[in-house]
């Protein structure tokens, strides 16, 4: 029973590095574009509607993919027809502030959940929000020393995580007595895997940068 | 309950200056062993660190004229750094003339950073337009000013008359990376200045960023938005990238006055965008690490040999 634990803990663990190394090469690479819609007096300002938008207009410029599919309206009350959209990896502190622009539709105002994510938030213009504690912030950046939100915003096949022949993620374990052990007193459970990672094309790609 | 160690070993040739020495699996113990010292029997011949002790300390053991002395020092000494749980510098007041309109500019502060450094430099009172943006530290007087070497103030209206800058613990932590823009000519090769030690190779391209903020170009040279340019040559004094783009013809970049900056514009940067080589030398890497930091009292004299061990105990 132990051990069963540790593995589902080992899987999340993995998986949790994989994100943030990607991360890393986003925060590290990715093109920037400051939000400009706010008026909060700093730079980059707070987030709004024109600077979603904006973006939308920049990837479809550049013949970036929509990752999802629209949602049609149905008549339900108090729901909306969701676009297609690009994804927005974000983090959590901006759930009061992406709330409060102008056409945000939050997931349970959505016709259907079905192919929504968990990490889902809710959606602005062509872009659908999925929001972790984990999200991207750069310190004190900002034109007045504020902390700066890194909203990801990638369309299809814009940046991949590539699996290296021989290296796929794996998980070990070695009982008690394995290899130098002699007393029989330890025992193994780890996982390891090797990637690379890369952004395949930029033009489909931007940090949407933003304070509070 | 049993202890298990686990031991790296390596060397290095002192600069004269700090530097880094990774370490990626981590260590509770650090030695470092002046090879040359010990051959001439007198200096600093060996310094330790091990976990407990606070950043910028160490033990350092001194030969001279037969005897050997054992002192702490707080200052100067190792500071660990796991670039993973790094947390960025203290907010530093700038003083003075704060930062002056020139080439290079140069920024007064009674607390100053280390060459090498990279400071994020915000709240510059009338010079907004470099407000928030990051900086290689090229030279210091300690105490008094450190240079920007990067970035030619000169066509500012004026110095800045208030400012604040933090310390970065670490570059980004994926290479190659994005890069602010401090000076693109307009040319024949195209040359462009970087903000921060740029660590591009010959071979690689980029894509320059040189967009708009509310549907102007703020910083002039539209025709250079978007393009996709080679390197065709690197300088490592000016921190600049040759590319293979023709911009003789384009408007002139400039930053833009800090009334405009402060209402908002995006950085002008590049970001790489492949390379042409058979053997990829720019493929992305995480530079993600752990490392000790070996400050002024440890670093040796240049030319100095060191050999070092460092230690992991595990239970």
């Amino acid at each position: 029973m132990v051990l069963n634990y540790e593995t589902a803990r080992l899987g999340q663990s993995m998986r949790e590095t994989e994100d943030e190394l990607m991360k890393t090469l986003l925060e590290s690479a990715a093109s920037q574009i400051n939000c400009s819609g706010g008026v909060n007096g700093d730079s980059p300002t707070e987030p709004a509607l024109i600077d979603f938008t904006g973006v939308v207009q920049l990837l479809r410029g550049a013949d970036a993919d929509f990752i999802t599919s629209q949602i049609d309206a149905e008549d339900k009350f108090g729901t909306s027809g969701v676009r297609d959209a690009f994804f927005c990896l974000a983090s959590t502190d901006l759930i009061t502030r992406l709330e409060s622009i102008k056409g945000f539709i939050h997931k349970v105002q959505y016709p259907s959940d079905k192919n929504t994510l968990r990490t889902e938030w809710g959606s602005i213009s062509n872009i659908r929000l999925m929001l972790s504690s984990a999200g991207s912030v750069t310190s004190n950046a900002s034109l007045l020393g504020e902390d700066i939100y890194n909203m990801f915003i990638p369309a299809k096949e814009s940046y991949s995580s590539i699996s290296l022949e021989g290296a796929n993620a794996e998980f070990i374990y070695h009982p008690r007595g394995h290899g130098d052990d002699p007393s029989a007193f330890r025992q193994t459970a780890a996982w390891k895997f090797a990637h690379a990672k890369a952004i395949t094309q930029q033009s489909w790609l931007t940090n949407l940068r933003c304070t509070i | 309950m049993s202890l298990q160690e686990i031991v790296y070993q390596g060397d290095l040739v002192s600069t004269g200056s700090p530097q880094y020495v990774n370490i990626p699996a981590g260590f509770d113990q650090f030695v470092l062993r002046n090879v040359t010292t010990l051959a001439a029997a007198s200096g600093v011949i060996e310094s330790r660190w091990n976990s407990t002790m606070a950043a910028a300390s160490a033990e350092l053991r001194t030969l001279g004229g037969g005897t050997i002395t054992d002192t702490i020092i707080t200052t100067g000494g190792f500071t660990y750094q796991d670039t993973a749980t790094a947390t960025i510098g203290a907010q530093t007041a700038l003083s003075g003339t704060e930062i002056t309109a020139a080439d290079p500019a140069v920024c007064t502060a009674t607390t100053t950073p280390l060459v090498g450094d990279i400071v994020r430099i915000f709240d510059t009172t009338t010079m907004l337009q470099i407000a928030g943006m990051d900086f290689s530290v090229t030279a210091v007087s300690a105490g008094a000013n450190f240079t920007l070497g990067y970035l030619d103030a000169s066509g500012f209206a004026g110095a800045a008359t208030a400012g604040n800058y933090r310390i970065l613990p670490y570059d980004n932590l994926t290479t190659p990376t994005r890069r602010y823009i401090t000076k693109i000519t307009a040319a024949n090769p195209c040359v462009i200045t970087l903000s921060v030690t740029h660590g591009y190779v010959v071979g690689q391209k980029v894509i320059i960023r040189n967009g708009k903020d509310r549907n102007a170009y703020r910083f002039g040279m539209s025709q250079i938005d978007g393009l996709t340019a080679t390197i065709t040559a690197i300088n490592t004094t000016n921190n600049t990238i040759t590319t293979d783009i023709d911009s003789s013809a384009f408007d002139a970049w400039a930053f833009p006055t800090s009334a405009v900056a402060a209402a908002g514009v995006t950085f002008p940067h590049i970001v790489p965008a492949g390379e042409t080589a058979d053997i990829l030398t720019g493929a992305y890497t995480d530079s993600g690490t752990r490392r000790i930091h070996l400050g002024s009292s440890v670093d040796g004299t240049s030319g100095d040999v060191f050999e070092y061990t460092a230690i992991r105990t595990q239970k």
